[in-house]
């Protein structure tokens, strides 16, 4: 055992604060933190003002296959690549610049369609190898695919869309109500 | 004053101001500043420890410091009015900017 170190306790804890911030769950807490369950549980309560929701984190590879969250979720983690490979930031504090920035992209009011506990599954997923990037012919961008999956001709879901884009309200909400927010012309 | 030289302290002005808020926005929180100007770690250190005096004789120079980012992918990706819409337009755009080499020192 090591001896307890009083600043790298602080540290941690200013670390659990900026995670629970961002809407991190307990068990995220729990591995990326040192800190004991209960002092996390309170934490939560002093930051959030609730108990920590329970049940099981958000577990499905395939979620992030669907068009909206794929694209919500490449974004991410292109950001993230980028913070890792030339940020010089590694783990947590990659994590919480990335997803900054992929907040700014999304609309304030409503929830962000990627939560953090998600963006933290994303992560886990490509370093188990469940998930790999897939370059577009189109756009050359990188895309979320799941592992071996064929690379060849394959074009994301912004250079094709699918027929029904953008036709539920969730969708919708993303993808066209900032139009009318911002007051640019929409294309016929 | 004649155009010429009217044209000159523009450009030494967006010198300046970019440098200005490069180094404003790599004190803050640098790797977040690194991903938005797209710079690598030498260039970023480089930027930062600039001395006052220093970053206004850099600025003062007849051509402009700052390139323009986009590729041709990127750049396609920013005109292309989809229907999608602008917000599903602007993470196309970031997206492929943040895969885009960033600029360094050979």
């Amino acid at each position: 055992m090591s001896k307890k170190s009083v600043v790298n306790e602080a540290n941690e804890i200013q670390l659990a604060i900026s995670l629970i911030q961002l809407g991190a769950r307990l068990q995220m807490l729990e591995a990326e933190t040192g800190l004991s369950r209960e002092r996390l549980v309170r934490l939560y309560k002093e930051i959030k003002g609730v108990s920590p929701p329970k049940g099981m984190l958000p577990f499905s590879a395939d979620w992030f296959m669907t068009w909206l969250p794929n694209i919500h979720a490449s974004l991410f983690y292109n950001i993230y690549r980028f913070m890792v490979t030339h940020g010089e930031l590694k783990g947590a504090q990659a994590l919480i610049a990335a997803y900054r920035l992929y907040l700014e992209h999304v609309n304030t009011e409503s929830e962000p369609l990627l939560s953090f506990t998600r963006a933290w599954m994303l992560i886990r997923f490509f370093d188990g190898g469940l998930l790999q990037l897939t370059e577009c012919t189109h756009c050359k961008g990188k895309f979320v695919s799941l592992a071996y999956e064929p690379q060849a001709g394959f074009v994301c879901s912004i250079c094709r869309p699918p027929p029904r884009a953008c036709k539920t309200r969730a969708e919708r909400s993303f993808a066209q109500v900032d139009i009318e927010s911002i007051g640019v012309p929409e294309m016929a | 004053m004649d155009a010429q030289s009217n044209l000159l302290s523009e450009i030494r002005e967006v010198n300046l101001s970019y440098l200005l808020l490069a180094q404003r926005m790599l004190h803050e929180d640098r790797a977040t500043a690194m991903f938005r100007l797209g710079f690598s770690s030498e260039v970023a250190d480089i930027i930062s420890n600039l001395t006052l005096a220093q970053t206004v004789k850099l600025a003062s120079s007849s051509t402009l410091l700052c390139r323009f980012r986009f590729d041709e992918a990127t750049l396609l990706a920013a005109l292309n009015h989809s229907a999608l819409g602008s917000a599903v337009q602007r993470a196309h755009t970031t997206m492929l900017m943040a895969n885009q080499p960033v600029e360094q020192i050979d």
